[in-house]
């Protein structure tokens, strides 16, 4: 769906976007992950046409000619509207432009992000109502393709969750693909099917959701009343023997972190008293911050 | 484009705050003549002389509300970004917002006009209507349409280069108001060149064509050609300036 080539945005000697290779495909929900000031908006900026690049390049839906292709492309950046209008207003603008005329989808739109009554003009908006509308105009004719820089920012708790089971639904039910930009590790990580690692301008890194799964959950660690016994067990009934023991005498078995069951069962049939067993996994967060080898705010 | 086109009359038919100000406007107008007309003082030339009056206020009063409708209120709300990011070629934006700024101040200009007239002929209804005075009242009203456009442009250059609104309507209104033209007029005093091009300025080149028209009945063509001059030349700098201008947010 959208290709970036050795993509780069250079203001005198700074390289906002440094040689930016990144790859979405139809389908997926990529999470742009980086601090503030990373490049994130900067790549949004250049993809929707809205800053030139000083180098590299981009296809959007296998075509070079990207200002037809951003006409069905949904985007989303900051919450400005024209202060003046109502919600309806705002989305019927955006629609004529994107030669929208229905107003049934202007209906459906904010019925799904819950504007459905509200009649005040967009100056008088809450944050949040801001946001709300800056995400329906971004889903407006249901594109085949939605960008979303920082969706969350301002969104009360039952807000974040309807917009994460609203992208999780257009994905499952529409196979609409998601780029979106979050300093909420956490939810991205409910949702990406992808993710790219952005830190000084530079792609550190790009995963499937599955990979980082992998690398993110370091094991099953469990504790038992004997220790001896338990590793007995392990490497005669189980057959498992790459498992290490630590000091604090707990056990830890690497690929077995959906398998705890298993051990749970064995080790108590055999009158084993299983003291802890736990999932030994690092947040999202620190395995960004590990990845950058930095320990500021994301 | 047409798109656009269409979303802009929409959105400028749909702004409140404009038509507020236009019945305002209109009511400032009645209430004048009526005080005109109350008070008695109403004269063979009283149409022609008032009329001349609020052409030349026209373009500050009617002109800066079109600019900011037209031009500001995408950098004052922020819709820019938004707009260009739905793939509307940068040429088509600038040239809609062109097209809709004649357009719109067309509409003002003739509908006010239109109001002035029809108020000043029934509350002066035992003076007599001239058509010369309809005449010149209407080449003085496009003199002035002109000139209106002509700024415009040179401020929606000025906008598109800073991407700021404030900056571009100071200089629509010193520009307006004759302020730019008063400097120019006094640094010839020391540099005697400057008058060479104060006398093509667009003020001069309008003062000039309003001048023929009332000693001579004769409009000026080349007001006609200076002022195309300025608009495309203001024009094909707003494309030079927006082409690969990066969008601030």
């Amino acid at each position: 769906m959208i290709q970036t080539q050795q993509l780069t945005k250079k203001y005198g000697n700074y390289f906002a976007v440094n040689n930016v290779s990144m790859s979405v495909q139809k389908g997926d929900i990529y999470g742009l992950i980086g601090k503030n000031g990373a490049g994130k908006t900067t790549i949004f900026k250049l993809l929707m046409g809205l800053i030139k690049p000083s180098g590299g390049s981009i296809t959007f839906l296998e075509s070079y000619n990207l200002e037809m292709a951003r006409h069905s492309i949904g985007f989303m950046m900051e919450d400005g509207f024209f202060s003046y209008l109502n919600a309806h207003d705002n989305l019927m603008f955006a629609a004529k432009l994107k030669g929208i005329e229905d107003e049934k989808e202007i209906n459906r739109i904010l019925q799904l992000v819950g504007l459905k009554n509200s009649t005040k003009t967009f100056s008088t908006f809450s944050t949040g109502m801001k946001q709300r509308l800056s995400i329906g105009q971004a889903l407006l004719g249901n594109p085949d393709m939605v960008i979303l820089d920082e969706p969350t920012n301002g969104l009360d708790p039952q807000g974040i969750a309807d917009f994460r089971n609203l992208v999780m639904e257009l994905n499952q039910k529409y196979q609409t693909t998601f780029l979106i930009s979050s300093h909420i590790l956490g939810e991205l990580n409910l949702i990406g099917t992808r993710f790219g690692f952005i830190n000084k301008g530079y792609l550190v890194q790009e995963i499937s959701a599955k990979e980082l799964h992998n690398n993110i959950h370091q094991g099953l660690i469990f504790q038992v009343n004997k220790l001896k016994k338990a590793c007995e067990l392990l490497e005669n009934k189980l057959k498992i023997t790459d498992y290490r023991v630590t000091k604090n005498k707990e056990i830890i078995l690497p690929g077995y972190e959906d398998r705890p069951h298993i051990i749970a069962k064995c080790m108590v049939e055999n009158g084993l008293d299983l003291i802890q067993l736990k999932v030994n996994q690092v947040s999202l967060e620190e395995y960004f911050l590990n990845l950058i080898g930095g320990n500021t705010n994301v | 484009m047409f798109n656009y086109f269409k979303s802009e009359i929409w959105r400028l038919t749909h702004k409140r705050s404009s038509f507020i100000y236009y019945v305002f406007l209109i009511f400032v107008y009645i209430i004048s003549i009526l005080f005109l007309a109350i008070q008695d003082l109403y004269t063979p030339n009283t149409l022609l002389e008032s009329a001349q009056s609020i052409i030349s206020l026209l373009p500050v009063f009617v002109g800066t509300q079109v600019f900011l409708a037209v031009y500001g209120d995408d950098l004052k709300d922020r819709m820019l970004i938004k707009i260009i990011g739905t793939g509307l070629h940068r040429l088509a934006y600038l040239l809609v917002k062109a097209v809709i700024f004649i357009l719109y101040s067309a509409i003002v200009f003739l509908i006010l006009g239109a109001v002035y007239l029809i108020s000043f002929m029934i509350a002066g209804g035992h003076l007599a209507v001239y058509a010369q005075d309809i005449q010149s009242i209407a080449v003085m009203g496009i003199i002035t349409y002109l000139k209106t456009l002509a700024f415009s442009q040179i401020a929606a250059a000025f906008l598109f280069c800073f991407q700021k609104t404030v900056p571009a309507l100071v200089l629509f209104l010193t520009l307006i108001m004759g302020v730019v033209l008063f400097v120019f007029n006094i640094m010839a005093y020391v540099f005697p060149i400057i008058e060479k091009f104060t006398n093509y300025s667009v003020s001069t080149l309008s003062q000039n064509a309003q001048t023929m028209w009332i000693n001579f009945r004769q409009f000026d063509t080349s007001f006609i050609i200076g002022i195309t001059i300025y608009i495309v030349l203001a024009f094909a700098s707003q494309i030079m300036i927006f082409k690969n201008r990066d969008i601030k947010g």
